[in-house]
């Protein structure tokens, strides 16, 4: 569902993301791992359209996406969870939810019905129906973030975009996630997590990307990535450029 | 003659184009408000100097050679005045100086004018600190301390014993606020607020003012508008003292703004010198109404003319100088009336008027003669 | 008590060039520098309708607000538009040169001249040791009105909330399908209809001169620097209070003994500012939020 080929990105002359090219199947959860500054977010920023590739093309179900704007991608049903929180801290939980849903495009917004409903049983979903009316600012790390994926979920989104969905969560809160993170693959949804936390993504996902300086170098299930090389190499090792 | 005269002109300028050191044009300086708060100021002021350059060139320039006009901006400020005067004076240098027209002005630019040994004439600037400026400092303006003996002596006159002022912290309000404190008797001033330049909320000061007892209410303030503004707030409050002020309330903008909120308030100014004279019709023609009154104008005029005939005059004569010619002038017949100037360079010869606002309009009501 | 109404006279004005700053300030983070501007060019159009072609007043007040979300939207798109996502302090420079640009323009088109929408004394009414003109009361009825219209709109429709969210995290509104650069646009649109209602305002109470933009900047800044960033209500609540706290200052007999002199008005009003912000170092009105 999508095919991503040869992206690269660059900011001067200095090169975050060299030839990266890969795709994904309907349904398929996949980890994108790799150290810091190996360009996993710049990917993610370029995949929902904040950042402008310099060379390369991004197909999603069939369509050529590579130069949409940000908002129409969302409204073709790919969706997004930030590193640093894409809540709106001055607006109540329930606000949050439903600008979410308001600002989908019109003939889904007709599927969901009532939308009042709706944002209460998103609030359930991530156990916060009782916070409905609290700022938003007021909530946990954790909260935030099951709050923000919820809202994702429910906004009848097709690809999922997580960055770090656990990063700064409590273990009861991380497998809470994780549950959510299950549903959507038996709903059929596909699913991109970047993580640091490698037993949760050797738990959830079918295959691992390893991104590192911009490119991808490797792409296998889980336990063949653990045994890897590379990977030693990557987090542990010797400079991968020697 | 009038064909005689065409002919002159064009030999002139085929001379011009001519003979080259000796015919180089001769350069007056222009430092007031071009811009900002009182750039009604500057239009009128560098309007006038345009219209008698024009009609000094038109008649052989100065003994031949054209004059031409090198404008800064001062912006009625200390900083960008001695900015203005640095590049007049050491960049273009020119031969003289009409300016600065804010006290402000002058005063900063001063210093620098002194230096480079070049005679300034100002038409407005009224501070008292004016007349210690310097040897090359002149204005045919009157200085304010007269101006505020005369408006004490019409306080006295009037009985008025509980006098409110209300200042703009400018050098003009704040050197009139010292000057005219210096003329009265000490309990005589019963309430003295100064407020930040261009303050147009009075209200607070007039809820005080409610509870004041006083005779007259001097709004000492810097534009029309503000004076407009103060004395609506004054009268929507259902204050019904006298109101007196200076040269700024002398405007017809005044009116316009204030309408019956200004009716019957008086100013003690020069006096409406220049209108309805051929100036008025001359200027108002080539221009338009001007934005500070006629009196501005008229006061231009005579200041640029007279630089004009100083260098002419110097120009002929090696051993005179244009400071010279200002100082030893014994009367010059001007639109403002008979004028000279005294050692410190301050003129000699101008009185004050009592104006009010009658129908919508001012009018002079009596003259105030100073004895100095 | 003539001193909270005179308060109101004179924050009202404040607070609409605060409201209007704040949006396209808490939004882009951008700071708009010809915002006193647009406010001039609203009471300049209001003025030259009504007094030069004698336009009712409401249709010309409406016409002044029209022209200043005009001017204000071709400001976002030539000014702000091409320069903001590269560097937020570009639009800083661009907008102080518009500033000076729109500054000549106004001196070329409406002279020095002061100019007044309603000139002269307007009638005035007295009661409860107060005296107000049914123009003011219309005015800071207008004012409240106008800004409780823009609450409602902004808190209860679908359309407002989508402006918050755009305000409070511009990316993640539009990961959300929200479409974020015509928000921006709207944005800079009630932006310029709030700043051009406070330079009609200063037309009708007082009169328009072509050099006041500047400080009307200055004094929204302080105004949204004290409310907190992004924080409307914190900047139109603190526009209110710094008028107050300047009324109070010069208005009020201290310990019966001492008026502080008119001069200290704005510096006494602003150090009171400070010293809350030293305080609450986020602003004023900014709920203080859990740290992740």
């Amino acid at each position: 569902m999508l095919d991503v080929k040869g992206l690269s990105f660059s900011i001067g002359n200095q090169p975050i993301l060299s030839d990266v090219s890969f795709s994904v199947k309907e349904g398929e959860v996949i980890g994108l791992i790799g150290p810091n500054g190996s360009g996993k977010t710049t990917l993610f920023n370029v995949l929902s359209g904040f950042l402008n590739q310099t060379s390369g093309s991004i197909t999603y179900k069939e369509s050529d996406i590579t130069n949409l704007s940000p908002y129409k991608r969302a409204h073709m049903g790919i969706g997004r969870v930030f590193q640093n929180f894409g809540i709106f801290r001055e607006m109540t939980l329930e606000e949050n939810v439903q600008v979410a849903l308001e600002a989908l495009p019109k003939n889904q917004k007709r599927e969901l019905g009532d939308l009042k409903k709706v944002v209460k049983e998103t609030l359930e979903i991530a156990g916060l129906q009782d916070s409905a009316k609290k700022k938003a600012s007021s909530l946990s790390g954790g909260q935030m973030r099951l709050l923000e994926i919820a809202r994702t979920l429910k906004s009848g989104n097709n690809l999922f975009l997580l960055d770090e969905p656990t990063a700064g969560v409590s273990p009861k809160m991380t497998n809470q996630i994780a549950d959510m993170i299950s549903t959507l693959k038996k709903d059929g949804k596909t699913v991109l997590i970047i993580e640091h936390d490698l037993p949760f993504i050797g738990k959830i996902c079918d295959r691992v990307i390893v991104l590192d300086v911009g490119h991808i170098v490797l792409s296998d299930t889980p336990q063949n990535v653990k045994q890897s090389k590379e990977l030693q190499e990557i987090y542990f090792g010797a400079d991968p450029t020697t | 003659m009038k064909k005689l005269f065409s002919i002159g002109v064009v030999c002139a300028a085929v001379m011009a184009a001519c003979s080259p050191a000796s015919q180089e044009p001769v350069k007056i300086g222009y430092i007031g408000p071009l811009t900002g708060d009182f750039s009604g100021l500057g239009s009128d002021t560098l309007n006038t100097l345009e219209m008698v350059v024009e009609e000094r060139n038109a008649a052989g320039g100065v003994n031949g050679r054209e004059i031409v006009i090198v404008p800064a901006d001062g912006r009625c400020n200390g900083s960008d005045a001695a900015s203005a005067a640095q590049k007049i004076v050491n960049v273009d240098q020119v031969d003289v100086i009409f300016g600065g027209m804010c006290s402000g002005e002058t005063l900063a630019a001063a210093p620098i004018i002194e230096v480079g040994e070049i005679v300034a004439l100002s038409p407005i600037s009224s501070s008292p600190d004016v007349t210690d400026a310097g040897e090359y400092i002149f204005r045919n303006y009157p200085n304010d301390a007269l101006k505020s003996t005369a408006m004490a002596g019409y306080f006295a006159s009037e009985e008025y014993t509980k006098v409110a002022i209300i200042t703009e912290n400018t050098d003009f309000g704040s050197a009139f606020r010292d000057a005219i404190k210096a003329e009265l008797p000490e309990d005589v001033v019963v309430f003295d607020e100064v407020v930040e330049p261009g303050t147009k909320d009075f209200r607070t000061l007039v809820t005080r003012l409610k509870d004041l007892d006083f005779d007259v209410v001097f709004p000492n303030l810097q534009t029309p508008a503000n004076i407009a503004a103060f004395m609506q707030q004054l009268r929507e409050q259902g204050l019904e003292q006298p109101a007196v002020s200076h040269d700024v309330a002398d405007t017809a903008e005044l009116i316009t703004i204030g309408l019956e909120a200004v009716d019957g308030m008086r100013a003690i100014n020069v006096p409406s010198v220049g209108v309805g004279t051929e100036l008025e019709a001359k200027f108002i023609e080539k221009f338009g109404d001007p934005v500070m009154g006629i009196p501005f104008v008229s006061h231009s005029y005579d200041a640029v003319n007279l630089l004009i005939d100083a260098l002419i005059a110097a120009d002929l004569d090696e051993e005179l100088t244009v400071r010279d010619y200002l100082n030893d002038l014994e009367v010059y017949n001007g639109v403002v009336g008979d004028f000279s100037f005294d050692e410190n360079g301050d003129v000699v010869g101008i009185s004050y008027a009592l104006k009010e606002v009658k129908d919508g309009e001012w009018v002079t009501i009596a003259d105030i003669s100073i004895d100095q | 008590m003539q001193l909270v109404i005179n308060a109101f006279i004179a924050g009202s004005l404040a607070a609409l060039i605060a409201g209007g700053l704040a949006f396209v300030y808490g939004i882009l983070g951008v700071f708009n520098l010809a915002l006193g501007q647009i406010a001039l060019i609203g009471g300049y159009t209001t003025w030259w309708l009504y007094q030069v072609h004698s336009v009712p007043l409401p249709v010309s007040i409406i016409c002044g607000m029209a022209f200043g979300a005009l001017v204000s939207w071709l400001i976002f798109e030539v000014f702000i538009n091409p320069f903001y996502k590269r560097h937020r302090f570009l639009p800083l420079v661009t907008t102080i040169a518009l500033s000076m640009i729109l500054d000549a323009v106004i001196l070329m088109v409406f002279r020095e001249r002061p100019r007044s929408i309603l000139p002269g004394v307007k009638e005035q009414i007295s009661g409860f040791g107060i005296t107000i003109s049914p123009v003011q009361i219309v005015m800071i009825c207008t004012t409240l009105v106008f800004l409780f219209l823009l609450a409602y709109f902004l808190h209860s429709t679908s359309f407002g909330r989508k402006i918050r969210a755009v305000t409070q995290n511009d990316i993640a509104a539009s990961s959300l399908g929200i479409r974020s650069g015509l928000m921006h646009r709207i944005i800079f649109i009630i932006s310029g209809v709030l700043a051009a209602a406070g330079g009609i305002y200063i037309g009708i109470d007082t009169s328009l001169t072509p050099v006041l933009a500047f400080s009307l900047t200055i004094k929204a800044y302080a105004a949204i620097i004290a409310g907190g960033k992004g924080n409307i209500w914190g900047a139109i609540l603190c526009a209110y209070l710094i008028s107050l706290l300047e009324q109070f200052a010069i208005g009020v007999h201290w310990f019966g003994t001492f008026y502080i002199s008119a001069g200290y008005q704005q510096t006494v009003a602003l150090l009171v500012i400070i010293l809350f912000l030293l305080w609450k170092p986020n602003g004023l009105f900014v709920s203080s939020s859990r740290k992740a």
